[in-house]
């Protein structure tokens, strides 16, 4: 009983965010923090009636508020990782909280921009959207692999809270594209499809042979495999993680 | 649990053109000390620019 009331709460509050969302982005944050709180303590609803009224009158003084951009970006600082968490944890309300989402990207690493304004700057031949983890946006804006999709023109999402990766994880897919990180190997985005593009590689891949060979003989368990990348411009070797296994991000987790 | 490493190569590389030549002259496929020291160093810069600690 107690939990079809709390499931009804926090479809209303999320379905209020949401009314809110529509007016300003600033109260889109607020409505947003609200649904991951909310989501989080299902539990009880007499909480949950706490958390309403505290939403609501969020969302008053944020109307109050004239600078709401400031106001916006408080709140995401705030409370972004309730929502992140909310991603995580409630697969229920994933795609609505998914929407509330904010993050720094190549195209203007100094602002933060949702999943929504990624997909309408997609290239008309991406069905992907790139995510690369890392410690610090200036850590991961120097890594060797952006490089690439830079050039090329393919926008990537930069993740710098460690939370954020098992977000994206959980996500898998936003309106039909697929969410996947440039740190892995399964990426195909910068891959050529034509035939003759695939035959260098292929004679690139039997040149190095050798050189791969023993690479991976001389390493010996420390490596999955040593391949051939495409996807690197200046930078001589880079490792990536297998589609399955753990990340770089998640094993420093891991280890700690 | 481990994180499963895939080591990618970049054959436009000029050092990575250089390695492939000494592996190539050498009689066993194994090149001389110099070069076996390089590569491991740049194993682990390319751990470390990958995010991953040395051990």
């Amino acid at each position: 009983m107690i939990k079809v009331m709390s499931k009804k709460l926090v479809r209303k509050t999320i379905d209020m965010i949401k009314e809110l969302a529509a007016e300003a982005e600033e109260e889109e944050s607020s409505e947003e923090e609200a649904d991951a709180d909310g989501e989080k303590k299902e539990e009880s609803e007499e909480k949950e009636d706490e958390e309403k009224s505290d939403e609501k009158k969020d969302a008053e003084e944020k109307d109050k508020s004239e600078e709401e951009e400031d106001k916006y970006l408080t709140f995401w600082n705030n409370f972004g990782k309730s929502i992140k968490l909310g991603v995580i944890e409630d697969s229920s309300n994933r795609l609505k909280l998914a929407k509330l989402l904010r993050f720094y990207s190549t195209e203007d690493p100094d602002k933060l921009h949702s999943l929504d304004d990624y997909i309408g700057r997609m290239k008309s031949d991406q069905d992907t959207i790139l995510y690369l983890p890392g410690d610090s946006k200036s850590a991961i804006l120097k890594s060797p692999i952006l490089k690439k999709y830079k050039q090329k023109g393919y926008e990537v999402l930069l993740l710098d809270d460690p939370i954020d990766e098992f977000t994206t994880q959980h996500l898998t897919e936003y309106e039909k594209r697929k969410v996947k990180s440039i740190a892995k190997d399964d990426v195909s985005v910068l891959e050529d499809s034509d035939k003759n593009a695939k035959k260098k590689t292929q004679k690139l891949k039997e040149m190095y042979k050798p050189l791969t060979d023993w690479y991976k003989k001389h390493l010996g368990k420390q490596v999955e495999k040593v391949a051939i990348s495409q996807k690197l411009d200046d930078s001589p070797l880079f490792i990536f993680t297998s589609q399955y296994g753990f990340s770089a991000q998640m094993e420093k987790i891991n280890k700690a | 649990m481990m994180a499963k490493k895939s080591l990618e190569i970049n054959p436009h590389h000029p050092v990575m053109k250089a390695l492939l030549e000494k592996i190539k002259e050498s009689e066993d496929n194994s090149p001389d000390e110099a070069s076996i020291e390089y590569a491991d160093l740049l194993y682990q810069m390319a751990l470390l620019q990958s995010g991953f600690a040395i051990e």
